[in-house]
């Protein structure tokens, strides 16, 4: 793994003006980003830790929707009465996917993320054939 | 021509009754120390020697290591950090770079969490975050300052078993025991999250750990006798 900076942040305009910079990765759950940074797929120069960030509740909104916050972690929304109730398909996708460890500490918001750097995974694997 | 006799391995051990003794007194010895410290000791001293000399002054090397834990342990390019794992602080100077895994076992000689894939897929480094069962190896280090950490060394109490050490035990929940702490590191906290009641519920909670011996059938054994006594 590269060496890199790392920096926490509290609030969510910090982090969007510490996003602003190059070679900056923003770390939640890691799952996904320090695999890859093992391998050296991502080389981040400066790591955001954004654990902090208030984005981790379960919202109804008016219209009867439900507001996910981008913290909220997979097993927490797996497991959440309202998603078991009325979205059973995703709370049994969320459980079909990865183990009860990484559920526990993968992101909502990572999710996309992780998905474009397994696009970049499936690049080096290729490299590497 | 090489004599047989010689290299025989009974030959070697026909000796006298006082020596006999005093072997009881080494195998006391080797009891109390740990292969970890014995190997170490070994390594020092080189192959050629006899290892039984080295013996103490290896378990007292591993007590020395022990209790340096608790004070600041450096690398160069670190960063102060403060870690509370199994109820005490531990103030050390990592590299950002460094995960909670390799702190526990490089850093804090912490050795029960086991590095198996390195890559979250075996389980083998759950320890508990918060409560939570995390894998230790796709986490940083300096991510959880201020976290309650808990490793498989801190779940005996008073020199008592946590209930499902015993029932691992009880059930022969393993064969060479290398995924063990993780196993059971995850089992403590399927305790207390939602999961079904059958067996099959229990293989698909206890997934993110593998066993490589295949010794799944005691384990869930044990997971479910663990349940029936929480």
């Amino acid at each position: 793994m590269q060496v890199f900076q790392y920096n926490r942040v509290n609030d969510i305009e910090g982090a969007v003006g510490a996003g602003l910079a190059t070679g900056v990765k923003f770390v939640a759950g890691g799952t996904t980003l320090i695999d890859l940074m093992k391998l050296n797929v991502e080389q981040p120069t400066t790591v955001i830790d954004i654990n902090s960030l208030p984005l981790d509740k379960l919202e109804k909104t008016a219209d009867g929707g439900l507001k996910i916050g981008a913290m909220v972690r997979n097993s927490d929304l797996a497991h959440d009465a309202t998603v078991q109730q009325e979205y059973p398909v995703l709370a049994q996708a969320l459980l079909s996917g990865a183990s009860p460890q990484l559920r526990n500490m993968a992101t909502t918001g990572g999710e996309p993320l992780a998905a474009h750097a397994l696009l970049l995974l499936s690049r080096y694997r290729l490299s590497l054939q | 021509m090489v004599d047989k006799h010689a290299i025989s391995p009974l030959n070697q051990e026909d000796k006298t009754p006082g020596q006999h003794t005093e072997d009881r007194a080494d195998q006391a010895a080797i009891s109390r120390c740990t292969r970890r410290a014995f190997l170490g000791g070994v390594g020092m001293a080189g192959i050629a020697t006899s290892a039984v000399p080295f013996l103490h002054p290896a378990c007292a090397e591993e007590v020395q290591t022990s209790a340096a834990a608790t004070t600041a342990v450096g690398t160069p390019g670190g960063v102060p950090m403060v870690l509370k794992v199994n109820g005490q602080e531990h103030r050390v100077q990592l590299e950002p770079r460094v995960t909670l895994l390799d702190a526990l076992r490089e850093h804090l000689n912490l050795f029960g969490t086991k590095k198996g894939c390195d890559h979250g897929q075996c389980g083998a480094c759950t320890v508990h975050v918060n409560g939570r069962r995390v894998n230790a190896c796709l986490t940083l280090a300096i991510m959880h300052q201020g976290d309650e950490i808990t490793t498989i060394e801190g779940l005996a109490q008073h020199g008592e078993l946590h209930p499902v050490q015993a029932v691992f035990l009880e059930h022969d929940g393993f064969q060479c025991g290398y995924c063990t702490p993780g196993q059971i590191m995850s089992a403590v906290a399927l305790l207390k999250e939602p999961c079904g009641q059958d067996d099959d519920a229990v293989r698909e909670c206890m997934s993110g750990n593998i066993c490589r011996c295949g010794a799944y059938p005691n384990i869930v054994a044990a997971v479910q006798a663990a349940r029936r006594r929480a």
